[in-house]
């Protein structure tokens, strides 16, 4: 794997007056590697537009290196990034097509390479009916996959999605949560960056996530990892255990009847050890033992709440 | 150069569609059609009358459409957030704003030739000389005129939001037309203040030619050469100014 691109202790104080400074982040070091889908979460002002931004070249850091694909940013190295804003906005005469174009002459492609690109991305974003509609017509999910497409004609290695669900009813949002899936697949080696303040969405979509709060990163780890119980529960299921034994099953890991057989919750690895041993030495059969999992609206709610002064 | 195309063929495009554009031509056919019949008001000099109303008209017209079209074409950039788009693209921004400015100087062109063209129709109706040249030198002045106003336009829209924009560029037109009126009043008088601003503003009465146009009365190619770089070069300032502002300005600051 390598790395895609990575933020160097960066710093951006925005300028509110001549004394005033407001902290967009503030020494953040985040990198993700090729082939990663890198969730950016945090609650609103936590600085995750201005990451993205500073990724684009439209804010310039305070202090700090950025680097995309080993490279200081510059106009050439966005030659490789593909970006959908929140809220995308075409100008509105333009057909669904020709904006494809547009932006595809931008990126330095023409002809039959260039139409070629258009015809393939607006099917992949299931808008080919759509192709010779003006965009001002166009319903807010339609808008979205078609700054998907603008956003993958140039092969990019490192895809920005700012807040792509933004807005969109349930239908919308499962099918712009597809289509990134399908972009995923269509560019294995892409890095994406990804916005979001619905967590399952992330919880489905992303392999890694970076948390956010007041411009600092809080946590940046695997999905599997942030996931895990941060006290490292077990569920564990026995079964063969006597009528005598049970009362101490229930009073020592709250043991419930389950389908599989007797349920039990296992706080900390040495409990887990001593619960096994237990098991043994009465001849129960251990059916299976589980990490316990969170979600990731509970383990994100416990990172904010632990670094809430 | 190629994205500086692309950037000034969609504001081509965006303009043509853009229904305030429609409102300006709008009233720039009207104010053409009401100096005809301004003109057809006088008994004598009806020829000259309505020649004066046409370029004071084409050179009002093109004014506002510079002044305003300009705002109107970079804040919504911003406002809507279209720019991200672009600028999310291997396009540099001072190929954006250059691309901007190109489109809207081409539609500019071809309004103030449709104006004139329209001027010179109009006066051949009279049974007095063309004045091909002197007219189309005041016509060319006029759309020179206008490129550097919307330059100045670029230079305060990208440092200022729109109302701002607007207060400030008229307010640098209006002291540009008088500039001289203005140092010939203060001639004496020890305005320090004045005497240092005033290398500062160009004079865009050089470039007024419409009172000569309307008595046949033309520069010579000399005179004319030298009118012409002075507004380029005065258009070229402001617009650098506004391209460096542009490259040091944070984008979707919040």
């Amino acid at each position: 794997m390598t790395e895609s691109v990575s933020l160097i202790d960066v710093t951006k104080l925005y300028r509110l007056s001549l004394l005033r400074r407001k902290i967009g982040v503030e020494g953040l070091s985040l990198s993700a590697e090729s082939g990663q889908i890198l969730g950016v979460l945090g609650p609103n002002g936590s600085g995750k537009s201005t990451t993205f931004k500073l990724l684009l070249g439209f804010l310039r850091p305070t202090s700090g290196n950025i680097l995309v694909r080993g490279e200081p940013l510059s106009t050439a190295t966005r030659r490789h990034i593909g970006y959908l804003p929140e809220n995308p906005r075409f100008p509105g005469f333009i057909f669904a097509d020709q904006a494809l174009k547009y932006y595809g002459h931008l990126h330095g492609l023409s002809g039959a390479v260039l139409d070629k690109k258009c015809a393939e991305l607006l099917e992949l974003v299931g808008l080919k009916h759509a192709a010779h509609e003006r965009v001002r017509g166009f319903s807010k999910g339609m808008g979205q996959r078609l700054a998907i497409a603008q956003s993958l004609l140039n092969d990019p290695s490192l895809l920005i999605f700012d807040e792509p669900m933004s807005g969109l009813d349930p239908v919308g949002r499962i099918e712009v949560r597809d289509l990134i899936r399908k972009v995923h697949e269509r560019f294995p080696q892409a890095t994406i960056l990804l916005s979001t303040h619905i967590l399952s969405d992330a919880e489905n979509l992303c392999s890694h996530i970076a948390l956010l709060r007041k411009g600092k990163l809080v946590r940046h780890g695997a999905m599997t990892e942030v996931l895990k119980s941060p006290a490292q529960n077990f569920q564990v299921v026995i079964r063969g255990v006597s009528a005598e034994a049970r009362p101490k099953w229930e009073k020592e890991w709250g043991a419930i009847d389950g389908p599989m057989g007797l349920q039990l919750r296992v706080h900390g690895v040495k409990d887990l050890e001593r619960c096994l041993h237990l098991a043994q030495d009465e001849g129960d059969e251990v059916v299976d033992v589980s990490s316990e999992k969170v979600s990731l609206e509970r383990a994100l709610f416990q990172e904010t709440a632990e670094v809430t002064p | 150069m190629r994205n500086c195309f692309w950037v000034a063929w969609a504001t081509v495009h965006e303009l043509v569609f853009e229904r305030f554009f429609h409102l300006l031509v709008f009233f720039s056919v009207a104010s053409l059609g009401m100096s005809a019949l301004l003109g057809s008001l006088t008994y004598t000099e009806q020829a000259k009358l309505t020649l004066d109303f046409m370029l004071g008209t084409t050179h009002l017209s093109l004014v506002l459409f510079a002044l305003f079209i300009g705002i109107s074409l970079f804040h919504r950039e911003f406002s809507v957030g279209s720019v991200y788009l672009v600028l999310s693209k291997p396009v540099s921004r001072a190929s954006f704003l250059a691309g901007k400015f190109l489109g809207q100087a081409f539609v500019q062109a071809v309004v103030v030739f449709a104006m004139t063209a329209l001027a010179l129709l109009i006066r051949l109706q009279f049974d007095v000389p063309l004045y091909f040249g002197p007219i189309a030198q005041a016509g060319l002045l006029i759309f020179l005129e206008s490129l550097v106003v919307a330059a100045i336009t670029y230079f305060f829209a990208v440092n200022a939001g729109a109302v701002l924009t607007a207060v400030s560029t008229l307010a640098l037109f209006g002291l540009c037309h008088f500039r001289e009126p203005v140092t010939r009043e203060l001639a004496g008088s020890s305005v320090t203040a004045w005497s240092l601003l005033r290398p500062l503003i160009p004079d865009l009465e050089v470039l007024n030619l419409k009172n000569l146009a309307s008595y046949g009365v033309s520069l010579n190619g000399t005179e004319f050469f030298y009118v012409f770089v002075y507004a380029l070069s005065t258009m070229a300032f402001f617009l650098i100014l506004g391209l460096i502002s542009f490259q040091h300005k944070d984008i979707g600051n919040s």
